[in-house]
Formats: C-alpha cells, sequence, structure tokens
C-alpha cells in the first residue's frame, strides 16, 4: 500500500506539475488509432469497401497524429526559447510553451493530419490490399453505370434448348463406341 | 512585433487554457469536427458514396467525442478520479482533504493570483471555511489565501485531475464513443437522406 500511495504521489505531482497538451493528444491519438478502426469494422451495416477505407483512415489518422503532435512539440520546444530571449521573458518559458503548443496542436489537428491523410490514405490502401491504383481516379461508378454497358444475354425467343451438354451417356439411341 | 506575440502567449488567461486538458480537448473536437469530414469529400480516389460515409462518422463521432467529454469525463472521471487519488495519497500528506475536484481547482486559481486579487475572487467563498491542510495546521486554507503572498499549490492534486482525464479520455471517447457511433450512424445518415433505404 505505501509503495501505491508513494508512486500515486510521484505521478500525480509529476503530471501537475508538468502538464501539457502533447501528453493528452497523444494518448488519445493511440488509443483512437486502434479502438475505432476496430469498430468501423464491426459495423456490418456498411459495404466492406466503405468500412475498409474508413477503417484505414482512421488508423492512419492515428499514426499522422502521434508522429505530428511530436513533430510539432519539438517545434514548439525549438520557437519557445528564442521568442521568451527576444521579447525579454525568461521567467515565462513554460507558460509561452503552453501557449504555443496548443496553436500548434489545433492547428496540427485541423490541417495538417486531414491534409497528410488524404494524401497518403488511398495509395497505402491500395498497397496493402495488393490492387493497382486506377489510372481514372473518378471511381463514381455507379451499379445503374455499368448495367447500361454490360451487353445483354442472347435471347433465345423462346426456344428451349432441350439438348444437353453432359457428357454423361444417353439412355436411348444408338450406342457407337461406347 | 515579438513583444505583441509574447503578451498573447503569457496572457494568464490564455496560459490556463493552454493548461487545462479540458479545454484543449474541446477546441481539438470543434477542429476536428468541422475540418476532417471537409479534407474526407476532398479525396477524390475514393467513391462518393464511401467519402460520404466516412466524413459523416468522422464528424459524428468528433462531435459524440465532445458531448461525452463534456459531461462523462470532465465531470464523472474527475470527481471519481480525485476522490481515488485522495484515498491513495491519504498518508503522503501532499493533498489537503478538499471537498470535491471543483474547490481544488478553484483554491489552484487563487493561489495562483496576486494576494491583493484573492479577496475580491469570486472563487474565495466557494473554499470551505474549515479546510486546513492537516490536522496539525494552525491555520485555514483560506485564512492562507487571504495572508500569504506565496501558497503551496498541492501540484499532485491538478496531476489526479490530469489523469482522471486522461483515463476517461480513452475510455469514454475511444471506446464508448466508437460504439454509440456505430449504432447512430445509419439512422441518422438515413433521416438526412445520405443513404439509400435497403
Amino acid at each position: 500500500m505505501s509503495i501505491l500511495s508513494k508512486s500515486c504521489k510521484n505521478i500525480c505531482t509529476y503530471l501537475g506539475k508538468n502538464n501539457n497538451a502533447l501528453y493528452g493528444a497523444l494518448t488519445i491519438a493511440v488509443s483512437k488509432g486502434i479502438l475505432r478502426p476496430t469498430f468501423t469494422m464491426m459495423d456490418d451495416k456498411q459495404d466492406k469497401k466503405s468500412r475498409v477505407y474508413t477503417a484505414f483512415r482512421e488508423g492512419t489518422t492515428g499514426a499522422v497524429a502521434f508522429g505530428a503532435y511530436i513533430l510539432t512539440n519539438h517545434f514548439v520546444e525549438k520557437m519557445a526559447k528564442p521568442i521568451c530571449e527576444k521579447a525579454k521573458i525568461p521567467g515565462k518559458i513554460n507558460q509561452v510553451k503552453s501557449t504555443l503548443s496548443l496553436i500548434s496542436v489545433s492547428l496540427t489537428a485541423l490541417f495538417i493530419i486531414p491534409a497528410v491523410c488524404n494524401a497518403i490514405t488511398k495509395p497505402l490502401l491500395d498497397f496493402f490490399t495488393g490492387k493497382q491504383q486506377s489510372r481514372n481516379t473518378n471511381t463514381d461508378i455507379t451499379p445503374s453505370i455499368i448495367q447500361k454497358h454490360t451487353i445483354p444475354p442472347v435471347q433465345y425467343n423462346n426456344y428451349h434448348q432441350t439438348f444437353t451438354h453432359s457428357l454423361s451417356p444417353f439412355n436411348y439411341g444408338m450406342k457407337v463406341g461406347l | 512585433m515579438i513583444e505583441k506575440i509574447a503578451a498573447v502567449l503569457t496572457n494568464p488567461s490564455f496560459v490556463n487554457f493552454a493548461q487545462n486538458t479540458r479545454a484543449t480537448v474541446t477546441t481539438e473536437s470543434l477542429f476536428k469536427a468541422t475540418g476532417r469530414p471537409a479534407f474526407i469529400m476532398m479525396d477524390n480516389k475514393v467513391s462518393k458514396e464511401t467519402r460520404r460515409y466516412a466524413a459523416v462518422k468522422e464528424g459524428l463521432y468528433q462531435l459524440l467525442c465532445l458531448g461525452i467529454y463534456l459531461t462523462l469525463v470532465s465531470i464523472f472521471f474527475k470527481n471519481a478520479g480525485f476522490k481515488i487519488a485522495q484515498k491513495l495519497m491519504k498518508n503522503e500528506n501532499c493533498l489537503p482533504a478538499f471537498k470535491n475536484a471543483n474547490e481544488y481547482e478553484h483554491y489552484y486559481k487563487l493561489a495562483q493570483m496576486p494576494l491583493k486579487d484573492r479577496k475580491n475572487s469570486k472563487l474565495l467563498p466557494k473554499i470551505s471555511d474549515t479546510l486546513k491542510k492537516d490536522e496539525f495546521s494552525k491555520t485555514t486554507l483560506k485564512e492562507d489565501l487571504l495572508t500569504k503572498e506565496k501558497l503551496e499549490l498541492y501540484e499532485a492534486g491538478k496531476g489526479a485531475i490530469e489523469l482522471s482525464n486522461l483515463a476517461g479520455c480513452v475510455i469514454g471517447l475511444a471506446w464508448l464513443a466508437s460504439e454509440i457511433s456505430n449504432q447512430i450512424l445509419h439512422p441518422i445518415m438515413g433521416a438526412m437522406g445520405l443513404e439509400k433505404k435497403k
């Protein structure tokens, strides 16, 4: 019990003193990146193609978010010191870091992550599913269009084919060489 | 120019906002709920039906996340986590017996204010009159707030709240929101006329 209470005190005190938007963002990115695609693939009411794309995009978003948040945090760490030095407020570096972190994390979530996902999701999905990337990017082909361009079946004008093509021996007529 | 930027970045309200997980998650969720569906609809490499499904799912999920966060995570998880941490750290003498997480947060905000501003603060009446650091203390925390310039912040309390928020985010946002989103997505898409009836 003493170890548990000491660990709890250490963790809580550390988090209380060094709270950063990055911790929350990273934890959420990892958990969402794993659980969201899992739940999406369980949605039986949607066609598989849409589910796979959505699940893959959600997973990619989690992975991209994880990397992007670390990079933006690194950028914040690099930027905060020169800003404080030039503005002559060296004692406020932690405050500058917190606010810069919020701004960068928000902009990353709004623009950078979805833009990167747009660029990489489909090529990566095709790569992993083994599909060749179509030259025609417009894939809005509905079943009705496909039906319109399909060769109609041959009409026999009510002529019923009575002869079978079965290889089994006939049970009537002259039997030659059987 | 740089002074103006620094003044914005060190604005006390902005700093407090940036250090609050609840505020950062809310901001992020709102940005995601608007920006991500828009980007998904711009992805011309996939069919319109797929894009529509992914975009509605994303927008709905982010709004659900915000709702769950503002109710379940920031109220239930915050207070439950704070109480558990108080019980666990009872013998460590690092967190006084605050009534709940909100009382601690009020104290934390007051303790960071200059002494002259504390007396007129709306938060001061919300601090219990009898609350002491421990049983051996001669003065109450409220008296300390009114007389001492520099006060102990009891950061373990802030950390306990942040930890509870993170646990709540994983359970509420990653698991619960995904499950609810799956249940209500198709009825909503049907009601919006974005899905053909089968």
